[in-house]
């Protein structure tokens, strides 16, 4: 079933195309990777996504429904989370009141009763058993990366847009990150879109993978499939793999 | 259950005080009562949803000049103007909250400064209707004038009033402008309705601050544009960042506390205010989570060093 559909979607900030006409979907159950060099236009392609900033032209739809004239908060409702690139935790308040914020704001309501154990559920699963009442100023980035992650999820998602989740982490960070991606959809069914300039990580990991270039979606299908697409080892892998 | 066995213990010493005080001192702490209402309003806008609102004082103005005059001229019994006035109080809030909603920091701040020296020079120059700077002589909420009887029903007020912070506080609506204020963009990505939360705290600050007036109008018998003035907005400001701002308890400590302190420095005539925007200036700097902040850093390192 088709989650998410993306339908010509064009946004420009002044002159600048930040993204063309860009259309894919994602189907439910999937871990779809959305790679691209640096100011190809993914992360605008996730506000956009997201409800931060509107589309100028083209149509989303989520689970049947349009999201085009709906706020971030509404689109949330409807059961899609997201992460930021730069970690927004909520600075002032501890790990168990960030979760307990995205709980407040769902749909249907968590009994009082029923909220403690959920967060720390939550918390468990992220790998923060332990730091409820810690503040989120003083976690480190990878647990601001996972407090992140958590308030995204106690939000009860359909789908989870993640925005660059292992930059700045060691390889050893990496590979539980990478762990708690296939968690997630293995264990709670939820289909993720996932930004990554770790091009190895996604993959391993992605079914299917989007190469957005310049603002413009270049070329899509599986991991194998894109390796060896000229137009995205010209646009992207080359650099990466000069750099590397 | 600790804190509220503390709430009352502290509720029951503030009702014996008419016991012991004379009446300058009874004074001085209704007007101490006035100040907690104040602080603690302001401070549910300006230190949980972040919106530094300079109309506080001029709510309080609006809740005091609907009951007084409406008193005046029309003859509505006080205790039915005085919800007039808090109705008409709340509405202002949700229209300037409205208007300030896409606006954060110092431009909300200019905003609500504008709005209310707006209020204040429509006050002090609408003389038919308000009396201007000679002041409006209005009744006592009810009956005869008693000092006490109006001690009373500002600590009820007060009372009452930090209650419904406190539940407000601990209620999913609190949890919402803590997140509000700490980063409106990760809140409305975790589906808190961002502009909702925001105008619901400018009404019930609103509709507390214009309560908060109206009791004072009728305690005092006489209302002038220094309700609405600056000059008490600046003192509200003062006592919440000096108690602690963003606290529960800072806002109650800063006003008692500033207003026994103005009391015995009251000789040196305006100035007092000037000290006080300094000490405000030295806690915003030094110690953001005033005296509360300062009370409980020295609590935890005493707690670490006796281990």
């Amino acid at each position: 079933m088709t989650l998410l559909s993306v339908e010509s979607v064009s946004k420009s900030f002044g002159g600048l195309m930040a993204v063309s006409n860009v259309s894919f979907s994602v189907e439910e159950g999937q871990i779809v990777g959305l790679i691209g060099p640096n100011g190809a236009g993914k992360t605008t392609l996730f506000n956009v996504i997201a409800g931060a900033l509107h589309a100028d032209e083209g149509r989303i739809s989520f689970r049947g429904k349009d999201l085009n004239r709906l706020a971030p908060h509404e689109i949330c409702r409807e059961g899609l989370a997201r992460t930021f690139q730069v970690t927004r935790p909520f600075l002032g308040m501890t790990c168990y009141e960030n979760v307990l914020v995205a709980l407040v704001g769902r749909r249907d309501r968590v009994a009082e009763s029923e909220r403690p154990q959920l967060i720390e559920k939550t918390l468990d699963l992220t790998g923060l058993a332990g730091k409820q009442a810690v503040l989120a100023r003083d976690l480190n980035l990878i647990d601001k990366k996972r407090l992140e992650l958590a308030r995204a999820l106690a939000t009860n998602p359909k789908l989870v847009l993640l925005d660059e989740v292992l930059g700045g982490l060691s390889s050893m960070e990496m590979s539980q990150a990478l762990e708690l991606i296939r968690t997630i959809r293995d264990r709670l069914g939820i289909t993720i879109l996932w930004i990554e300039h770790v091009v190895g990580a996604v993959m391993s990991l992605c079914e299917r993978v989007l190469v957005l270039s310049q603002g413009a979606l270049i070329c899509e299908g599986t991991p194998k499939e894109v390796s060896s697409d000229t137009c995205v080892i010209e646009a992207y892998l080359g650099e990466a793999d000069a750099q590397d | 259950m600790q804190y509220w066995i503390a709430a009352i213990v502290a509720l029951g010493c503030f009702a014996t005080l008419p016991f012991f005080l004379g009446q300058y001192w009874l004074h001085a702490a209704i007007m101490g009562l006035f100040y907690v209402m104040m602080a603690s309003s302001w401070n549910l806008l300006a230190g949980y949803t972040g919106q530094v609102s300079f109309a506080h004082a001029a709510f309080a103005g609006i809740g005091a000049y609907t009951s007084g005059i409406l008193a005046v001229k029309a003859g509505i019994p006080p205790l039915i103007g005085l919800p007039l006035g808090v109705a008409l109080a709340a509405l202002l809030g949700f229209a300037l909250g409205s208007l300030c909603i896409r606006m954060g920091g110092i431009y909300l701040s200019l905003t609500t400064l504008a709005f209310s020296e707006i209020l204040r020079i429509v006050v002090t120059n609408e003389y038919e209707i308000t009396r201007g700077t000679m002041g409006l002589k209005i009744p006592p909420l009810f009956g005869e004038y008693s000092k006490t009887v109006s001690f009373y029903v500002l600590l009820i007020a007060a009372a009452l009033m930090l209650w419904a912070i406190r539940r407000i506080l601990d209620s999913d609506l609190g949890t919402s402008f803590r997140a509000v204020q700490n980063d409106e963009t990760a809140a409305s990505s975790l589906g808190i309705p961002v502009v909702r939360v925001r105008i619901i705290a400018f009404v019930i600050a609103g509709a507390m601050a214009g309560l908060a007036g109206s009791l004072y109008g009728h305690y005092l018998m006489l209302i002038t544009p220094h309700v609405l003035s600056l000059d008490l907005m600046f003192l509200v400001l003062a006592m919440t960042v000096i108690g602690g701002m963003g606290t529960f308890v800072g806002p109650i400590i800063g006003a008692l506390f500033l207003e026994v302190l103005s009391e015995y420095i009251r000789v040196y005539g305006e100035f007092h205010i000037l000290i006080f925007g300094l000490v405000a200036l030295a806690a915003a700097r030094f110690a953001p989570e005033g005296l509360v902040g300062l009370w409980r850093g020295y609590f935890a390192r005493k707690v670490r060093s006796g281990q």
